[in-house]
């Protein structure tokens, strides 16, 4: 993970990925604070953890199961109260597959 | 009504015994609020007629002879990642502008059943990314101990109103340090809990791994009242715990401070941290020597290295939880776009605050294929290595004592170019969120700039009632917590 470069492409490439339009000018700002972060974080090869187990929750806990009954939830009507724009019980969006 | 004292039990007793009503209190308030808050700019949402509406209900409790909560009459100000039902909520982004939830967060709607009143929704860092809540979409908070200087962050709106006596108390969240150092630059108390002690059910999401809903107020005792209303187990929360809550409030007593062994982490005190604090903290440790107790030096090698592992992993969850936001179902978007994905990427890219998108692509090029085991699986390693010396150390002492910042609260503005100076500020609150354990943030005293400096008590898991302890103990010994900003 050393000798990591961050160009102007790579940034453009990832905010593609993460579907975030940004602006040439924030492309080239994020490009220029982003290279010290990731050089500080090279820090962290100092630490041999060839034998070390990852950790990705803290207080043990396992797998949760509940009964797998239907509760009341939100109604159509307040789902929807939030979109833009509704139609007959369904949010409308922009087309996905074109003809 | 002179609100600077006044306390949670305080207020409940004093409406008990009627020497003053609910809607009085929450007038005294809302008429500080509009008085002041011009100048700190806490507030985001002020909802005052949800809270008469709130104090006339426990006020005819009180005419009626009934049982009030235990939080009755005490009003709260609830940072803007907090769902609350029926008023806007923005996560201090622009993304969220004109959100009104249709459910509130678990968390709120306990302390709401205990009686306390909704005085209003309080400005953060967007989506609670911030060490100083300059990043917020709407506007920065300032510090009423210094109007010219940062509150802390991302719970600045919830630090600053307390300090402000704006409100009895304050929610807030702690990914990173979000509680307590906001609390200890605004000089007053703030409790982060064991992970999954509270539910983060109906809170906009940053880190899961790592978020902790908690509270902020003048006192600890205040802190223990309001911990023990907020935490238990949420079947809306898988990861919220079915641990038992014990009443804070009834065990401020019971740790003794004699034998008690205090270690002291020298990684906590290194160089980085400014003298003044240093002496600030090691004064407040003294006293508890001379109360018996024993302080012990420590290490926890592994420090430094923890605001790596939160800069690869916060961000990595962030851009997991972020990239749910489709602004379809609720949120402000762009109009006529050509197709589904330059929708996603304007209504993103344009509503986005900059420090969203900057952690967004951090996370992505984190976990993006190639990197994955460098970075996530990487950083995943050296947090099992945090948590284990934090584990050994608990074998040696009962509780671990270190300052909350390394710096007193700084001027407005400079820092915001300078990401990796922010990022930096969170060294001494990050490897406790890494680890998951419960910290508490406490006031004992000012710089020569008379600007407020705090420590933080940091337990093993599910201990909080002895960090609560120790503190109300040190706070009856002192009255740092007490003194509060002339406005």
């Amino acid at each position: 993970m050393s000798s990591t470069t961050i160009t102007d492409d790579v940034i453009s490439k990832v905010a593609k990925l993460a579907r975030v339009s940004l602006t040439p000018e924030e492309v080239h700002t994020f490009t220029s604070q982003l290279s010290p972060v990731l050089e500080h974080i090279d820090s962290l090869n100092s630490l041999n953890t060839d034998k070390v187990e990852p950790t990705f929750q803290v207080t043990n806990l396992k797998n949760i199961f509940r009964t797998d009954e239907v509760h009341d939830s939100l109604s159509q009507k307040d789902a929807l109260s939030t979109a833009h724009k509704s139609d007959q019980g369904y949010v409308v969006m922009p087309k996905t597959i074109d003809k | 009504m002179e609100l600077k004292n006044l306390t949670i039990s305080k207020i409940r007793q004093g409406l008990i015994e009627k020497k003053f009503t609910a809607v009085e209190i929450t007038n005294s308030y809302l008429e500080r609020i509009k008085k002041l808050d011009q100048e700190v700019k806490a507030f985001i949402t002020v909802t005052p007629e949800v809270a008469i509406e709130q104090a006339e209900k426990i006020d005819k409790k009180i005419t009626n002879g009934q049982e009030v909560g235990r939080l009755a009459g005490s009003t709260v100000a609830v940072k803007d990642i907090f769902l609350t039902k029926g008023v806007q909520t923005t996560s201090g982004s622009k993304v969220l502008e004109g959100y009104i939830p249709q459910y509130s967060s678990t968390v709120f709607e306990k302390v709401i059943n205990e009686d306390a009143i909704l005085i209003g929704k309080v400005n953060c860092d967007p989506f609670a990314f911030g060490v100083s809540t300059e990043n917020s979409g709407y506007f920065s908070t300032h510090n009423p101990w210094d109007l010219s200087r940062i509150p802390g962050g991302s719970s600045g709106g919830s630090a600053a109103a307390v300090a402000a006596s704006f409100s009895t108390f304050a929610l807030g969240s702690d990914t990173g340090g979000s509680i307590r150092q906001p609390a200890a630059m605004c000089g007053i108390s703030g409790i982060k809990v064991t992970y999954g002690r509270t539910s983060r059910y109906g809170v906009t999401s940053m880190a899961s791994s790592f978020d902790s809903m908690g509270s902020l107020a003048t006192s600890v005792e205040d802190l223990a009242l309001a911990t023990q209303t907020m935490a238990g187990i949420d079947t809306h929360d898988a990861t919220s715990s079915s641990e038992s809550v014990p009443e804070y409030s009834q065990l401020l007593n019971t740790t003794s401070l004699k034998g008690l062994k205090i270690g002291l982490p020298k990684e906590y005190f290194s160089d980085a941290l400014n003298p003044q604090i240093k002496q600030k903290v090691m004064e407040a440790a003294e006293l508890y020597e001379k109360q018996g107790a024993t302080l012990v030096d420590i290490s926890l090698p592994s420090t430094s290295l923890g605001i790596d592992v939160y800069y690869i992993l916060v961000p990595s969850e962030i851009s997991a939880n972020m990239s749910r936001y489709d602004g379809l179902r609720f949120g402000p978007s762009v109009r006529n776009s050509q197709d589904l994905i330059s929708y996603y990427m304007q209504s993103r890219g344009q509503f986005m605050e900059p420090e969203v998108k900057r952690r967004i692509i951090i996370g992505t090029y984190a976990l993006s294929s190639g990197y994955y085991d460098a970075y996530y699986l990487k950083a995943s390693k050296v947090r099992t290595v945090i948590k284990q010396e934090f584990q050994d150390v608990f074998q040696k002492v009962d509780v671990i004592m270190a300052p909350v910042c390394p710096s007193t609260a700084w001027p407005l503005g400079q820092k915001v170019n300078d990401p990796l100076q922010m990022y930096l500020e969170d060294v001494f609150t990050v490897c406790i969120n890494v680890a998951g354990l419960p910290s508490l943030a406490v006031p004992c005293g000012f710089d020569s700039q008379k600007l407020p400096v705090g420590y933080q008590l940091i337990g093993n898991y599910f201990t909080e009632e002895k960090l609560f302890s120790i503190g109300h103990q040190y706070q009856q010994l002192t009255d740092f917590h007490l003194q509060k900003p002339n406005l």
